[in-house]
């Protein structure tokens, strides 16, 4: 099940989304920062990759073009291949909504 | 001294004296954020300092962007004026007993205190009050315009039915799991005992969250060899009990299966047929088989808020989604009552036919994207876009789906059904029926001057203006002088 979609713009959040309790801030903050440090180091997109902890997923795919780092925590019994297709679809439908916003 | 850590002056960093404090305020560069945030080949170009020196420092302003301190303890510390050294140095005993947490949680502090050793200079930790490490996420959040969010909020949502949880609902043959897989349905209860036949698979509402599959398995021994293949993969495990003692020691076998299956996921009991005399409590159950346990009757229709709010706790839904729960079971009471023979006038029908023509085109439109999707993977290509493109034509034919419902229910209007107003606040609360279907409550604020109040069902996201003849109403009302 998916749980919580993040969007950051550099380290800021610009839009959360959340369907079922995750990891609390405190957990987490040190993983989203270290991924949004990478996002402004790394020169090519991520289509999408997949962590796995204890409980949960943590999936994330970027636009370097936008600024964009999408994140998508789910379950850790949700399939990496359908988590891999929905990240991509995600990334891809709202950077075309952010592009014309 | 007030702030936040990453609003240090540089010079608290370890390693930063006047002289190179000096050269990267000259920059611009004054503040542990900033320095974090700095480019480190034009900063070494322009200042002079060795470059490994920058890359050190900058690191360790990174490293602020990690921490994140309990707010409890920061705030019990900094109440008896605690410096930083004074905090690092403290026993583990004495910082139990004055924050009153468990020894994980300050042995997580303590170590996360340590990592401000190597960031901060060994004065500044002397001086400086644990006041300022009320860190917060580095991160901030700026967000989007509510129409730009409303768009992604319906893609999220699409994205969510594509990721479907699944619970799995076990136990003996005959102590409800059908009958309990009946109530959350709000379809009508067995009303004897028909075996199910391997596994019953629903797909079911919970509040605001669709998708979520049920799978009401079969009891009997016969399908014994099936258990361990439908728990797997489960997000959450609903084992049935009848509350008796025999019944008790069966189930301690579904138990090891589940340990065995299913470790990560999460688990409650329903202790049903309460109602029968004899029945074991809820806690001796708990105590027995180690879960949490509920109490449960489930042929009576008056307990399907509580299942439903069970089921939600099982697989943690967040509470914008739980909080929907009274509201979907009035919801589906109020349809349930109305659910009538409906007059299909010739301007419905075609009505109707022209949305089905629409959801018609789309699923054309899928299935071509489908062919295409395919075709790339065949030659090995990617298909990033035409996902994209998938994601969003479903969620149209969603939509279209939704309106058709909405026709057939509502008559394609949406309508309050109920309000009363709180004059001294001008609060008012409605009961609306939206064109989807759905019915929800809304808190609404009346100021004066006010022309028109706008809402958005939160299903559908339809804006909703309040009638005029009940929006003057409201307003005499709010405003009787």
């Amino acid at each position: 099940m998916l749980r919580k979609i993040v969007i950051f713009k550099g380290n800021q959040i610009i839009y959360k989304r959340e369907y079922g309790e995750t990891f609390s801030w405190e957990a987490i903050s040190p993983l989203l920062t270290s991924l949004t440090y990478f996002l402004e180091e790394t020169k090519e997109d991520v289509a999408a990759d997949i962590l796995n902890t204890v409980f949960y997923k943590i999936a994330y795919s970027t636009n370097k073009n936008q600024g964009l780092l999408y994140i998508l925590i789910t379950d850790i019994g949700d399939p990496d291949e359908v988590i891999a297709e929905q990240i991509q679809s995600f990334n891809m439908a709202v950077s075309k909504i952010l592009e014309g916003a | 001294m007030n702030g936040k850590l990453p609003d240090l002056d540089v010079k608290a960093i370890q390693g930063i004296d006047e002289v190179y404090g000096k050269k990267l305020n000259e920059l611009g560069i004054s503040t542990i954020k900033d320095l974090a945030a700095c480019d480190i080949q034009e900063v070494a170009k322009k200042t002079k300092i060795p470059l490994h020196k920058i890359i050190e420092f900058r690191k360790k302003a990174r490293l602020v962007r990690e921490l994140i301190f309990f707010e409890s303890f920061i705030k019990k510390l900094a109440e008896k004026n605690y410096t930083i050294q004074q905090a690092i140095e403290i026993d583990i005993e004495d910082l139990k007993k004055l924050t009153g947490e468990s020894e994980k949680r300050c042995l997580d502090f303590l170590q996360q205190l340590a990592i401000i050793t190597l960031i901060l200079d060994a004065n500044v930790c002397n001086s400086t009050s644990t006041a300022i490490l009320q860190t917060q996420p580095y991160v901030s959040e700026i967000p989007l315009p509510e129409e730009t969010c409303i768009a992604i909020d319906e893609i999220a949502d699409q994205v969510f039915l594509e990721l479907p949880a699944k619970i799995a609902i076990i136990g003996a043959s005959g102590v409800g799991k059908s009958t309990i897989t009946a109530l959350v349905q709000n379809e009508k209860v067995p009303e004897k005992h028909i075996p199910t036949i391997t596994c019953d698979v629903d797909e079911i509402v919970i509040g605001g969250a669709q998708n979520i599959y049920l799978h009401d398995t079969g009891g009997q021994e016969q399908f014994g060899f099936l258990w361990g293949r439908w728990v797997k993969g489960a997000d959450g495990i609903v084992l049935v009990v009848d509350s008796t003692k025999e019944n008790l020691k069966e189930s301690k076998f579904f138990i090891e299966l589940i340990q065995k299956e299913t470790p990560k996921a999460s688990v409650v009991i329903i202790a049903n047929k309460q109602d029968l005399p004899g029945a074991l409590s809820p806690e001796e159950i708990e105590k027995e088989l180690g879960y949490k346990t509920y109490p449960m009757v489930a042929i009576d229709r008056n307990r399907r808020e509580e299942l439903l709010t069970i089921f939600a706790n099982l697989i943690k839904l967040s509470p914008r989604l739980t909080n929907l729960i009274p509201t979907q079971v009035k919801q589906d009471t109020v349809i349930k009552e109305q659910e009538r023979e409906i007059e299909i006038t010739p301007e419905l029908e075609k009505q109707i036919d022209d949305v089905q023509k629409e959801i018609d085109a789309i699923d054309k439109q899928i299935a071509e994207i489908k062919e295409k999707i395919k075709a790339q993977q065949e030659l090995g290509e990617p298909f990033y876009k035409l996902n994209a493109d998938l994601l969003v034509a479903k969620l149209k034919k969603r939509k279209a789906q939704q309106r058709i419902r909405a026709l057939l229910m509502a008559g394609g209007e949406s309508k309050v059904l109920a309000y009363d107003v709180h004059q001294e606040m001008r609060n008012v609360t409605y009961v609306i029926r939206c064109e989807c279907g759905h019915i929800y409550k809304t808190l609404a604020k009346i100021k004066r001057g006010l022309k028109k109040l706008e809402l958005i069902c939160p299903l559908c996201q339809t804006k909703f203006e309040v009638p005029k003849n009940t929006w003057k109403e409201l307003y005499l009302a709010a405003f009787p002088d």
